[in-house]
């Protein structure tokens, strides 16, 4: 008999990592285990016999090396963290065995600030490069604007542009966590 | 010229000097880390992953293989030489700040 399972389509944003990492954490105590993790899809499994912790990191460096990405699955394991999967932009989801008795702080992954700021800073490396690309597009939309005079590139234009600033949002949020360390 | 050197993180510091007299893995080197330090410092894997990787391309550590058959699956971590310099440089670095705090506290 296979165990029930469920789908969540529920929107995660990037600089809310911490906050899925505590859904699951609770979706864990109701029986509910996670088989496969992502930004707007989540699969889980029913097992009520068991209580895992989650992480979510993210290394969107090791992804493109087949050799560092196992080297990085290794490190998790050796800990006593089973890995779940990686999405493709370089999210990894991993779950521990929880009971009362494990001390709090073997649920780390990140022990002291400066690798924590480190993660962060990747994320937000990612987060600038793109921001440049749309830039850039929306100064070719403006110069399209002009050119052409129709109302679909003002569209386009304005896209970009809050496709942009929902992002620079997010660095801030993410910038926000360096002086949670 | 000498480039100026950045202090190591404890982590990174634990991690060399774990690996000094000899090769070792992850766990290993967070447990021998953890007796050391009289379970104070504690490398999580994410920390760990991020030294290792970085050391690596620095030329500090580099990765090999055990001559244990059975631990043939194991990845083993191992000092270079570039690497033992960069701990003898810091431990030179901590005893001066040792040896200025007892100047001056007695």
């Amino acid at each position: 008999m296979s165990k029930s399972k469920k789908r969540s389509y529920k929107v995660y944003t990037a600089w809310n990592y911490d906050k899925e990492e505590q859904d699951l954490n609770k979706q864990s105590e109701n029986g509910w285990q996670l088989v496969k993790g992502g930004c707007f899809h989540s699969v889980f499994e029913k097992n009520n016999n068991v209580i895992y912790r989650h992480k979510i990191d993210f290394n969107g460096d090791m992804i493109k090396d087949s050799i560092e990405k196992q080297r990085y699955i290794d490190m998790f394991e050796e800990q006593g963290w089973e890995y779940i999967n990686t999405t493709f932009n370089g999210w990894s989801y991993f779950r521990k065995v929880y009971n009362e008795n494990i001390p709090e702080k073997e649920f780390d992954i990140y022990t002291d600030n400066s690798s924590y700021i480190e993660m962060l800073a990747r994320w937000i490396r990612v987060a600038r490069i793109i921001q440049i690309f749309e830039v850039l597009i929306m100064i070719f939309q403006f110069i399209t604007t002009i050119i052409h005079q129709y109302s679909i590139d003002y569209f386009f234009f304005i896209w970009t542009l809050l496709l942009t600033l929902f992002l620079q949002f997010g660095v801030v949020q993410m910038q926000k966590k360096y002086k949670h360390c | 010229m000498k480039t100026k050197i950045e202090p190591l993180t404890e982590s990174y510091f634990y991690i060399l000097l774990c690996l000094y007299n000899g090769a070792n893995h992850g766990y290993g080197i967070m447990q021998d880390t953890l007796n050391l330090s009289g379970n104070r410092v504690r490398i999580g894997s994410g920390t760990m992953y991020g030294a290792v990787s970085n050391m690596m391309k620095k030329g500090w550590i580099v990765e090999t293989k055990s001559d244990n058959p059975e631990d043939e699956r194991k990845r083993l971590y191992k000092i270079t030489e570039s690497g033992r310099s960069i701990l003898s440089e810091e431990i030179k670095r901590l005893n001066e700040l040792v040896e200025s705090a007892n100047k001056i506290i007695h």
